[in-house]
């Protein structure tokens, strides 16, 4: 299990509810048509970086993308 | 195109944002608990300011929808971003030319992780990996059977690029074969009953590229399911699905333009559905 409580403690929370609005991470996960949270949880994580001009035909970039995720 | 490392940073990290968004809602459908937001990590300082701090703001206005994009991700507390050092992402063996030293030294906490901790028995010296070697299916099986046992739960590989695909491919191959064609099909080639398991995610980008399998016409993913997660799917408690998983599309230039984001979700969501009827079955 990945211990990120380091990252926690330095994480601040934008204050941008005047602007995006307050999710909270909710909205579609409260769907009352998903099934009930059952087994271990998982804590997922993503990697990022993109590679500019990788494709030498066309000239795009390339995003990568890696996510995880570890049940606890 | 993008034209400057900072906006294809940020396009990156959109399509990032909104696979988080689909995994974590197909996760969620299948009744597994996410703890908190997902953590992101990148290497580009600038992005990542701009991610987290309230006055940040962007110049190049084309690129605007994906700022604002990953920002609400952010302010939703569904994602967090941090700056982490290019020598220390993963991320990195599926863009850049590793040797296999490096890439060992990244996948081994993700891959070749062990719950008792013991020395991984492998045949071959750690660092001292033939990628020819690898790619025969004899070398994959062999690396699959040990990595059965980590403690990977889910892992998506959506990019992988056409020029060091090896590395990350050859460890993911195999056990389980689901060939899919343009009328979005999924059948089941091979499996090992012994690995119960389910869940698909698929995502497409414009430079999946894989040339053994680089058919116009047909595509294939290859899951990869370790026991190790056991998820009770849907209202039958006693149906519990050892899972999971690690999942890869495995793709061509030509598919990937013709087919759109939301018919591979579609395609996903069809796979999973398959899953659960097969181990419903078994």
């Amino acid at each position: 299990m990945p211990d990120y409580h380091h990252y926690d403690k330095q994480w601040s929370q934008p204050a941008w509810t005047n602007f995006y609005g307050n999710g909270n991470g909710k909205g579609v996960y409260d769907d009352p048509k998903l099934p009930d949270v059952k087994g271990n949880p998982i804590i997922m994580t993503t990697y990022v970086d993109a590679t500019l001009l990788h494709d030498s035909l066309r000239g795009e970039a390339v995003p990568v993308l890696f996510t995880y995720s570890i049940k606890r | 195109m993008e034209t400057a490392t900072h906006e294809s940073e940020f396009t990156a990290m959109r399509s990032a944002v909104d696979q988080i968004y689909d995994l974590r809602y197909t996760a969620r459908g299948l009744g597994v608990p996410i703890i908190g937001p997902t953590y992101m990590f990148g290497d580009n300082l600038s992005t990542i300011i701009s991610t987290t701090k309230s006055d940040g703001k962007i110049a190049m206005r084309w690129n605007i929808l994906s700022f604002h994009r990953v920002r609400e991700a952010v302010a939703y507390e569904i994602v967090r971003t941090y700056y982490i050092d290019g020598k220390d992402k993963p991320a990195d063996v599926l863009s850049k030319h590793t040797s296999s030293r490096t890439w060992y030294e990244l996948m081994r906490p993700l891959i070749f992780w062990r719950v008792n901790e013991q020395p991984v028995h492998c045949s071959r010296r750690e660092g001292s990996i033939n990628i020819l070697s690898l790619l025969s299916d004899g070398s994959v099986y062999y690396y699959m059977h040990h990595v059965s046992f980590c403690k990977i739960s889910v892992c998506l590989c959506a990019c992988i690029s056409k020029d060091s695909y090896n590395t990350l491919i050859c460890v993911i191959r195999v056990h389980v074969r689901f060939e899919y064609s343009w009328t979005c099909n999924v059948r089941l080639i091979r499996s090992v009953p012994s690995y119960p398991l389910l869940i698909l995610f698929t995502h497409t980008s414009s430079s999946l590229f894989f040339t053994q399998y680089n058919n116009t016409t047909n595509i294939k993913i290859n899951l990869y399911l370790h026991p190790l997660l056991n998820i009770s799917v849907g209202n039958e408690p006693k149906a519990t699905f050892r899972t999971m998983v690690i999942t890869m599309v495995l793709t061509s230039h030509d598919f990937c333009r013709h087919v759109s984001y939301s018919k591979h979700t579609q395609c996903a969501m069809l796979a999973t559905d398959l899953f659960i009827l097969f181990f419903k079955n078994k």
